[in-house]
């Protein structure tokens, strides 16, 4: 398998090579033949590399330790979906997957785009060339999956004979990753990463060949909208994993290799909404430009800083040998085709730049072209902070080599008010006029949002005021806190308002034009799915902002000793230890990967008997010495009643239970699903259904 | 021994496959519009506005100076 893998990506790399050059040359000589060598250059890449990838699982499958990475990544007792899962558990795996993705979308964009778009191909082929040039270039030089293992005294596992090797026992993936929501989030987030690579290609691909048309964008906007959609749940399942994995409580913690995931996302909903205005418009075209060289770039990063080991965080994964020259060190080659990129952008704007002159003025500040500028100035300035936040720790501890991180206490005062200010943004945009503002323009669509704004804000006051003296002391206590949630909460309806307002616009529209009930429902989505299908993104968004504002002011948190037998009360809830169990502690864990302890918790809200809970604590082979929390959660719309077990005496029958209320966390993922719906209904084509 | 001979083989026809075009004639890459998709693209984004002419987000002397934007722009 190693052999197979290892001659696959040498062939790739020389074939990488080839089609860079080749694409290079048609793009300077226009030569049909260089072009068509290109693609089938990509198109190799991708049986070459999705041979590399089959060879990696077949090696994680057969548990073949005489490859470094399998050794690492992978036991025989380790499950199906785990074993399957190491290809993107370690640094040059999830390289290699990276790689291969990319592979198959370059390969798809320049087949889906051979006839329509064939005068853009030669140089987004180029780049697209250039990328799998570096990860290939990576893959074989610096960390291959496929390097052999050696044991202490330099022999290679290969040459034991197999009864020795049959003895041979694998690291196993890290414990933390072995959740089915981590074999999920990583594919997820690396569709989002790599996708974004074809809008930045065809559109820096669209400046390198003047052309000013906008036939090209549809194509791009799909590829845009499918790997902003990918990215967006991807960090929601990574939040989703953490809240039940970490026992913590928390779902978002600013992290650093978080971050990374987030930075790109908020730079692709900058591109994909000013976007729309150069599709509809002609309109800040530099801006666009702009926002992809940015999202493509930060994806990079992002894989960047997780597999660096640069930064510490939960997350990361990567760590670099001291004793590797700098130049040859994977941040390095990381900067340096990042830099290269950047560069290359740069110029290609430079260059170009009558091309992005739009020849049109903003007519009106207030105008929906205006409220969307200002939506790219706020995402544009979100990103600086959190990009800010996460670089600062690293010019740092260089100029002064001592470690600085930035957790919740810098980023919150800085991104909530610019948040608060996108949501604003996102709900006068929905109702903003084409051309023109004014209060004229606005007054006839918000009257009932303001309405709705302001009842949920008298509302929400009067039930602190009403609250009794404890919700009272806390609204003394943390002002500007409290201050943020009844702006979130006022804007929140205000937004919600005005989307289904928007939505009941258009049905009795509809109603008018004589369609039924049911069609009138469905009609919106049917004419216009881009505009409703971001409709409902946008409630989606709604509802994280509520989740994110209650869970994070409300969140109580309680930790208690606990006897067999023993009820206590946590907030509102009464819970009793009804057993403490136990799988075979004693047993060789090589044999059977995991056992776990577990506590039966009776759980009772006032008299009533809500719900029987087992949080647990899993030893895992791969590390015996750190079990990890399985949490266990009684969660209803409004509030979640999260249980983590912190410690336990198997001999006394004694535990130590943490526990969580925790409001509106479902509100959290409610939002992923509203933003899932909508960003598949804005991807179909009109009128298609 | 097969796994190299095969890798090897695999290689050697990836190649080919790649390098194929190159024994054909020199021709140039069209330079041609793809006019309907073009004109499809002015008419997708035309009727999307229509529909906020229908919700009075948008006047009727705006959509034809958008329109006309669009539609010089298409031919540019």
């Amino acid at each position: 398998m190693g052999t197979v893998g290892t001659y696959a990506l040498f062939t790739a790399l020389a074939l990488a090579l080839w089609g860079t050059a080749a694409s290079l040359g048609a793009y300077r000589t226009g030569d049909l033949r260089l072009l068509r060598s290109a693609a089938r250059s990509i198109h190799g890449i991708t049986v070459l590399a999705s041979l590399a990838v089959l060879a990696l699982w077949g090696g994680l499958l057969r548990d073949d330790f005489t490859l470094k990475y399998v050794w690492e990544y992978s036991r025989t007792t380790q499950p199906l979906v785990y074993k399957l899962s190491a290809l993107w558990g370690g640094m040059s795996g999830s390289l290699l997957f990276w790689c291969t993705l990319l592979a198959v979308f370059s390969s798809l964009a320049v087949t889906l785009n051979r006839r329509n778009n064939l005068k853009l191909l030669p140089f987004t082929s180029f780049l697209l060339l250039l990328s799998l040039l570096f990860f290939l270039v990576v893959l074989v030089f610096k960390t291959s999956p496929f390097e052999p293992l050696y044991d202490g005294n330099g022999v290679a596992l290969r040459d034991y004979p197999p009864q020795a090797l049959a003895q041979v026992e694998g690291n196993g993936l890290n414990p933390l990753l072995q959740n089915v929501y981590m074999a999920i989030h990583p594919p997820m987030l690396y569709l989002g990463y790599v996708g974004f690579a074809i809008p930045f290609a065809f559109i820096l691909g669209a400046l390198a060949h003047r052309e000013r048309n906008t036939f090209w964008m549809r194509s791009a906007r799909n590829w845009a909208m499918f790997s902003w959609l990918a990215l967006g749940i991807g960090i929601l399942l990574g939040g989703y994993w953490a809240y039940i994995e970490l026992g913590w409580g928390g779902y978002w913690a600013w992290d650093p290799v978080e971050n990374a995931s987030f930075l790109p996302w908020v730079t692709g909903t900058a591109f994909l909404h000013s976007f729309l205005m150069q599709e509809k418009r002609g309109i800040y075209r530099f801006w666009n430009v702009f926002f992809i060289l940015a999202t493509f770039l930060l994806c990079i990063y992002g894989t960047f800083l997780t597999r660096s080991g640069i930064l510490q965080s939960v997350h990361a994964f990567g760590q670099e040998d001291p004793s590797i020259p700098w130049y040859f060190q994977l941040g390095t080659l990381f900067v340096a085709f990042m830099a290269g990129m950047l560069v290359l952008g740069v110029a290609l704007i430079l260059r170009r730049k009558e091309l992005l002159e739009s020849g049109q003025r903003l007519e009106s500040a207030g105008s929906r072209e205006g409220l969307f500028l200002y939506a790219n100035l706020l995402l544009g300035l979100m990103a600086l902070i959190v990009l800010f936040g996460v670089t600062s720790p690293i010019f740092y501890r260089m100029a002064t080599g001592k470690e600085l991180s930035h957790g919740p206490e810098f980023y919150n005062p800085r991104i909530l008010p610019v948040a608060l200010a996108v949501l604003l943004v996102m709900g006068l945009a929905s109702v903003a006029p084409w051309r023109r503002g004014g209060w004229e323009a606005y007054r006839k669509h918000l009257l009932f949002p303001s309405m709705a704004g302001a009842s949920a804000l008298f509302a929400s006051v009067a039930v602190f005021l009403s609250g009794g003296p404890a919700l009272r002391a806390d609204f003394s206590a943390r002002p500007l806190t409290y201050g943020y949630l009844l702006a979130c909460v006022a804007l929140s309806f205000f937004v919600a308002a005005i989307l289904v307002e928007e939505y009941a616009r258009s049905v009795r529209a509809a109603r008018r034009a004589g369609r039924s009930f049911l069609l009138a429902l469905l009609h919106p989505f049917r004419e216009n799915p881009r505009r409703y299908g971001g409709y409902l993104v946008h409630l989606g968004v709604v509802c994280l902002f509520l989740g994110v504002a209650f869970s994070g002011t409300f969140q109580r948190e309680y930790q208690e000793s606990m006897r067999v037998g023993d009820a206590v009360r946590f907030g509102p809830y009464t819970v009793r230890l009804a057993s403490l169990g136990h799988d075979d502690l004693d047993a060789d864990l090589r044999k059977v990967n995991q056992a776990r302890v577990w506590a039966d918790l009776q759980v009772f809200r006032g008299d009533r008997f809500v719900s029987l809970l087992r949080p647990q604590r899993v030893f895992y082979a791969a590390n015996p010495q750190q079990p990890t929390y399985e949490v266990a959660i009684h969660s209803r719309l409004m509030e979640d009643f999260y249980t983590v077990l912190a410690g336990f005496s198997l001999e006394e029958g004694t535990v130590v239970l943490g526990a969580y209320v925790n409001p509106m966390v479902a509100w959290l993922w409610l939002g992923g699903l509203f933003v899932l719906a909508g960003g598949l209904t804005a991807l179909v084509p009109m009128r298609r259904w | 021994m097969a796994a190299v001979l095969l890798s090897a083989l695999l290689a050697l026809g990836v190649f080919l496959f790649a390098l194929w075009p190159l024994f054909g004639e020199r021709e140039p890459i069209p330079d041609q519009r793809p006019a309907g998709l073009l004109q499809e693209a002015v008419a997708r984004s035309v009727r999307e506005l229509e529909t906020d002419l229908r919700l009075e987000k948008i006047q009727e002397e705006d959509l034809e100076v958008i329109r006309r934007h669009l539609e010089k722009e298409s031919v540019s």
